[in-house]
């Protein structure tokens, strides 16, 4: 009996020996697994899969910076309003205590003038955005008209409105007119004939309201002296040119108001605003409403600046999204399918006749697009391009012999191995030659090519309805990035080396159609049939090699 | 050709190199599969599923320690992960056992009969007795391989060792009942 030992040495000693071959079926399992996968399928998919997916989170990006972006301009426009009324204020709160005795009426005046203005930040506001768009102007108007009517007695509100009124009237008039001179005179020029309407129209309004002959004549008035006191402020001694300028401008803002139809609303407003000016200035003192009525010339001129900046804003705005919808950006990716035209051979003389096939592939990238107009884009981008064409009855070997001279390397395959292979094509082969030799699965060689593709084409619109029709044509640019070739024997493919005769850049003539469906006036699907004719791909061809990629390009494009 | 050359080869995906690699470590890397798991036919699981990771990661290896131990480490893992997905690492019975030092004779137990009777003790068990007897984990790393206590490592090795001791006395008695 032998000694006593651990149980783990026994183990040990005894398994350490053991050494089972495998059966024979796990190696094909094993070589079934590792074979096709590493080419390209399981590879390709998450790249595009990736590419797509940033382009979707580029698309997402674009949206919310555009939303952003929108947001942004609207709290700028505010604060700048808010800003240059609150300095108004001040001011015009130290002219009250200078031109005022009473200290009643001085806070009187300045709380009005001060809530005045407050309100008239919103007045502005809604003003801009009256200008910005026709059906919000009316909207606007009407909710303006409300208050009044509701409140007449809240002489704050109407007072605003009364500012916010001849704020839209003169905007009106210099963005009809176009003058965008910031120049003092246009300034009160502009100012003025709002105070003659105002002044003229009082006395129809006034049969709306339940205010008084007298209190109207006081009014007109008051009005008048707040001209006299605006020209005296602005330093401007020559009143009868002031008056001239008031008519003058009386009547074109007159028709500036008829042609604008949907300002008539805003004129009838303003006449009842400037009666609730005239209840509130009666049942002060002269002096405190000659001051009111000077800081509200004030504030006009102000507010009348700020409305020119506000229309070029405008302007610019409107400018903005003209442009808008110029830009297109796609996310595509496509079947591609690769063949030649003509019966030729890129790699050797001798594949001339075999016959070859096409394998489809993928192609996938981004693209963006410029529309000249409705119907013209000019469209570029990048695209990434894999593609496969397989020369069949091909019989790769490596050459034990070294001088078998009739069968020399091809011409246009650089190998990577330094053993010598060599290759047949069973098509040159003898009956009997071809029976030794060729196994029963066929045997071929497939060439790999990648390419990186940045087309660049004009996409004419036929139809433009939901359901869009195009055509495009153009150029693509290609550059290699991968290059290999395979042996395939048994449905094994093994890289044998490269093709040396395949151009880094190459171009194509593309054709196409383009089908798309208009989820959104933004977002659209497409699908574009394309062919692309290769110029220059290969140089050394053999027989007729005239490559040509078909492909369905598919996607979604984003419209900005 | 070297086995630096053959690497090299197979990181290009060369199917020749490919096929000679397995055919240099299949045997030894079958028979550690065979310890790992229940049978025949999970061993084959395993040694092929082990094969794809190698030949898919082969590019990663750097040449820093044994090929070898880095091809065993893969089979290894590939084995302990068949046993994580299939989640049989919570059935094994948690009593704790004092760890005694298990002395048998060493006389002629053959190598399939060792084989056999390791494939039968339950998956823990077997995992933690052959990586720590037969490739020398310490319980440290075995507890982390299988997200286990190194208590439980230590309990389950001892457990392992009780169990084959036990198999292989009673496998000797009948052998004696039968030579007498």
């Amino acid at each position: 009996m032998s000694d006593k030992k651990h149980i783990d040495r026994i183990f040990q000693e005894k398994l350490k020996d053991l050494e089972e071959t495998p059966n024979a079926k796990v190696w094909k399992n094993i070589q079934s697994k590792i074979e096709q996968p590493e080419e390209d399928t399981k590879k390709a998919f998450p790249i595009w899969l990736r590419v797509l997916s940033i382009a979707a989170v580029l698309l997402l990006l674009l949206t919310i910076g555009n939303l952003y972006n929108t947001n942004k301009n609207n709290t700028k426009t505010n604060t700048t309003v808010v800003d240059t009324e609150n300095t108004v204020n001040t001011s015009e709160i130290e002219t009250n205590t200078i031109n005022q005795n009473a200290s009643n009426t001085k806070i009187k005046d300045s709380k009005i003038v001060e809530e005045s203005n407050n309100t008239t930040n919103d007045a502005e506001f809604l003003n801009k955005k009256t200008n910005a768009s026709e059906e919000k102007k009316t909207y606007t108007n009407t909710s303006i008209a409300n208050t009044t009517t509701t409140k007449p007695t809240s002489t704050k509100k109407q007072l605003n409105n009364a500012n916010a009124n001849t704020v839209v009237n003169n905007k009106t008039y210099t963005s009809t007119s176009k003058n965008k001179n910031t120049n003092k005179e246009v300034v009160k020029s502009t100012q003025q004939p709002a105070v003659g309407i105002n002044n003229t129209d009082t006395n129809r309004v006034a049969a709306h309201t339940t205010q008084e002959q007298n209190q109207e004549e006081k009014t007109q008035n008051n009005t008048a002296l707040s001209t006299t006191v605006s020209l005296e402020q602005t330093g401007n001694t020559n009143a009868n040119a002031v008056a001239q300028n008031n008519s003058s401008n009386n009547t074109n803002n007159k028709t500036t108001v008829t042609e604008l139809d949907k300002n008539k609303a805003t004129s009838a407003l303003k006449n009842s605003a400037t009666n609730a000016i005239t209840a509130t200035t009666t049942e002060k003192e002269n002096t405190a409403t000659d001051a009111t009525l000077a800081e509200e010339v004030k504030k006009e001129e102000v507010s009348i600046e700020e409305a020119i900046a506000n229309a070029e804003e405008l302007d610019n705005e409107e400018e903005e999204t003209k442009n808008l919808k110029k830009w297109e950006m796609y996310a595509n990716i496509a079947p591609v399918y690769y063949n030649t035209l003509g019966k030729g051979s890129h790699m050797d003389e001798q594949f001339v006749n075999n016959t070859k096939t096409g394998e489809i592939n993928t192609s996938y990238g981004v693209n963006v697009s410029y529309a000249f107009n409705e119907k013209l884009k000019l469209r570029t981008g990048f695209n990434s391009l894999n593609l496969s064409y397989d020369t069949d009855d091909v019989i790769i070997y490596q050459n034990v012999s070294s001088n078998s001279s009739n069968n020399a390397p091809l011409k246009n395959i650089t190998f990577n191995s330094e053993q010598p292979i060599s290759a047949i094509s069973a098509t040159n082969l003898t009956v009997q030659e071809a029976l030794g030799i060729l196994p029963d699965e066929n045997a071929a060689i497939s060439q790999r090519l990648g390419y990186y593709e940045v087309p660049m084409e004009l996409e004419y619109t036929i139809s433009t309805k939901r359901f869009g029709v195009n055509v495009i044509a153009g150029l693509s640019t290609f550059f290699l990035n991968h290059n290999k070739i395979f042996s395939e024997f048994e449905g094994r493919k093994t890289e044998i080396g490269k093709a040396n005769n395949v151009n880094n850049f190459s171009f194509s003539g593309n054709l196409g159609f383009g089908f798309d469906y208009k989820f959104s006036d933004k977002i659209i699907f497409n699908a574009q049939p394309t062919f692309k004719y290769q110029m220059n791909a290969f140089e050394n061809t053999s027989g007729d090699f005239r490559p040509y990629i078909i492909g369905l390009y598919t996607g979604l494009s984003y419209k900005f | 050709m070297s086995l630096n050359q053959l690497i090299q080869n197979c990181k290009k995906n060369d199917a020749k190199a490919q096929r000679e690699l397995y055919q240099l470590f299949s045997g030894k890397l079958f028979s550690l599969c065979l310890k790992y798991s229940r049978n025949y036919a999970e061993a084959e699981d395993n040694l092929q599923d082990a094969f794809v990771t190698i030949f898919n990661k082969i590019s990663q290896f750097n040449n820093k320690g044994s090929f070898e131990g880095w091809l065993k480490r893969i089979t290894i893992n590939t084995a302990l992960q068949c046993y994580r997905n299939k989640g049989v690492f919570e059935i094994v019975n948690e009593e704790k056992i004092e760890d005694v030092t298990l002395e048998i004779e060493d006389d002629e137990l053959s190598i399939e009969y060792l084989l056999k009777i390791i494939q039968e003790l339950p998956d823990r068990y077997r995992l933690v007795f052959n990586l720590y007897a037969l490739d020398g984990y310490s319980h440290k790393q075995i507890a982390s391989m299988l997200t286990i206590t190194t208590g439980t490592s230590k309990s389950n090795l001892a457990r392992a060792r009780q169990i084959l001791k036990d198999k292989i006395e009673t496998y000797r008695a009948s052998l004696n009942a039968k030579t007498l």
